[in-house]
């Protein structure tokens, strides 16, 4: 996994990784983070970390609407 | 009064100070105006003059073999006043379980407790303008949290030595403060146990012997080594040396970048960017040193609307036209514009050194190689707490953070400095551990004493210059007792 802060990485490349930190980061994306969850590495029962993200676990719940 | 040694050398020949003190800055002049008043005869040498000058600052230069680190000659400064000349001013006090033994680390910590330390704090908070109540977090409500709390600090104007003290130095009568004195060499009777003089020199080659009852080293961390070592004329391995210890354990505060944060609560951001220190539980727990962890938020957490922004505009051909203004965007409306920093302390270890090399300055003193070395406890410390941060964060629902791959794979390669250099003669109870005893005085002299940094047995997660005033004052008055 490169460095997204890295400066030497296409500005394509990064807005890609950009776009994948506020899917799985921001509360109104938590359901498109939803579906992975099983696939995801345990951290404890309180908290999850994906792609260096520390999630809680009802961050990943799917929201309505 | 103000000598210029340069001009003026002879006025050294006949006199005998109380005490005589290498190195004007932070801790030399306060060392000097304390015992001044209390009556004692002081000579205070400085090796550079009242500016900054090449020919004086090109004594630090040196070599670097351990981890990447700044040069030696570059954030130092060698004139009257010392590196308090650009300081940032950045104050706080060692925390108590600073001095309690700890887990993770090779060598004895502290023979003194905390309150001898700060035995002079009110004197030190004077001296360095700072607030009283010295030390605060940054907003009056603590952390709702079990496992950090908020860092305290004060901020001094920052006080700068030399335009602060110079009149008092000048127009003391107890204070010969000489500029432009280099201190090449202390002198010392055939068992090194006692120093029977300070040899010093000026721009124009000429040299002179400084007699005193006492003398006092303070010249900075990586100095204070330096000259111990290069008195291997008198014993092979240097003043102080008979462990080996003198130069070894160097430490900084290691400045880490842990990762980025987004922000879940508006309002706890408002008030901007926080330091957390982990509680005494936490080290514990983990067997981990102490550091802060300083989150700072870039813009005004408008939390959605930011995110709306940047989908719509990751989505749309604008990013790809104009790739200058994606960079803007990117670059400053990321998540990753709130960064996570740290301020880590590192662990006493003898690996991290100084040692002398071949080389030799303008005035013969050999120069330093600055061995840095981070000890895998040092890794694991900021690991643990960029994870521990990131869980606590999203406990107390007031951001989101992504640790930095290197962090979390504990493949960390680079280190930012604080130019807090620490530990190089460090106190000890036993002489094999370190230099100077709990006196500050280098085990096995009898009338030689350190002042700085260069004696903390363990550097915390505080900037050091309020405490080193504050020890340098504790050991004035012990020196004044004994004079
Ligand atoms: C950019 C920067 C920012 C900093 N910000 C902070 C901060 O916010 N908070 C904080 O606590 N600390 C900070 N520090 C560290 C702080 O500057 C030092 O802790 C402090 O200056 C140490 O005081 P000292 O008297 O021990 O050593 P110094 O200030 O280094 O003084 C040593 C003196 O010895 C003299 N000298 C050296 N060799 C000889 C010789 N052979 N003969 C005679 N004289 C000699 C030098 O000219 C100098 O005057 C900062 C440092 C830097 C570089």
């Amino acid at each position: 996994m490169p460095n997204d802060d890295s400066p030497s990485l296409s500005v394509d490349r990064r807005l890609a990784l950009a776009g994948a930190m506020l899917m799985v980061a921001l509360p109104l994306d938590r359901s498109a983070a939803a579906e992975p969850v099983g696939a995801l590495p345990q951290d404890d029962a309180e908290f999850v970390t994906i792609d260096g993200w520390v999630l809680r676990r009802d961050d990943l719940v799917r929201h309505g609407g | 009064m103000i000598i210029d040694f340069n001009s003026e050398t002879q006025r050294l020949d006949d006199r005998v100070y109380d005490v005589a003190i290498a190195g004007g800055g932070p801790a030399g002049i306060s060392i000097a105006l304390a015992l001044a008043a209390a009556g004692r005869s002081v000579a205070l040498i400085e090796g550079g003059g009242l500016d900054f000058s090449e020919a004086s600052q090109a004594s630090y230069r040196g070599s670097l073999s351990g981890a990447a680190y700044g040069p030696l000659d570059g954030t130092r400064l060698r004139y009257l006043g010392g590196t308090s000349n650009h300081w940032t001013g950045r104050c706080g006090a060692f925390d108590p379980i600073d001095f309690a033994p700890r887990r993770n680390r090779i060598l004895p910590g502290w023979p003194i407790g905390r309150d001898e330390v700060y035995r002079f704090a009110t004197q030190a908070r004077t001296i360095l303008d700072l607030p009283r109540p010295p030390f605060r977090a940054a907003r009056p409500t603590p952390l709702p949290s079990r496992y950090f709390r908020l860092t305290e600090f004060a901020m001094s104007p920052p006080t700068r030595f030399l335009g602060k003290y110079r009149e008092r130095l000048r127009a003391d009568r107890r204070i010969d403060c000489y500029i432009n004195a280099n201190l090449v060499r202390i002198g010392a009777n055939q068992s090194g146990g006692h120093v029977d003089g300070y040899d010093v020199r000026n721009y124009r080659g000429i040299r002179r012997r400084l007699r005193a009852r006492r003398y006092v080293l303070a010249l900075g961390a990586i100095e204070n080594a330096r000259m111990l070592l290069n008195a291997d004329d008198v014993m092979p391995t240097g003043l102080g040396n008979g462990s080996g210890m003198v130069g070894r354990c160097f430490m900084e505060h290691l400045d880490v970048n842990l990762g980025s944060f987004v922000t879940t609560d508006e309002r706890f951001w408002r008030a901007g960017p926080v330091g957390f220190n982990p509680s005494v539980a936490l080290m514990r727990q983990h067997g981990i040193s102490n550091g802060i962890v300083s989150l700072t938020p870039s813009i005004k957490p408008r939390y959605y609307g930011r995110a709306a922004f940047l989908r719509e505009w990751i989505s749309g051909p604008g990013c790809r036209i104009n790739p200058d203004w994606t960079r803007k965007i990117t670059g400053s409306y990321c998540p990753g514009d709130n960064i996570v920093t740290s301020m880590i302390e590192q662990i006493a270890n003898p690996e991290s050194r100084v040692r002398l090399t071949g080389e030799r300055d303008a005035f013969g003193l050999r120069r330093i190689d600055l061995h840095w070395s981070i000890h895998r406890n040092d890794i694991a410390t900021i690991e643990i707490l960029a994870r521990e941060v990131a869980k606590d964060l999203a406990r107390m629902d007031i951001a989101r953070m992504k640790i930095a791959p290197e962090v979390l794979g504990r493949r960390i390669s680079s280190f930012g400095v604080q130019s807090h250099h620490m530990g190089t003669t460090r106190m000890s109870a036993d002489p094999r551990f370190g230099v100077v005893d709990a006196r500050q005085k280098v085990h096995g002299i009898d009338n030689l004493y350190v002042a700085g940094s260069s004696v903390y047995p363990t550097g915390g997660a505080i900037n050091p210059t309020f405490t080193l005033v504050a020890m340098s004052l504790r050991l004035a008055d012990h020196l004044a007792a004994l004079s």
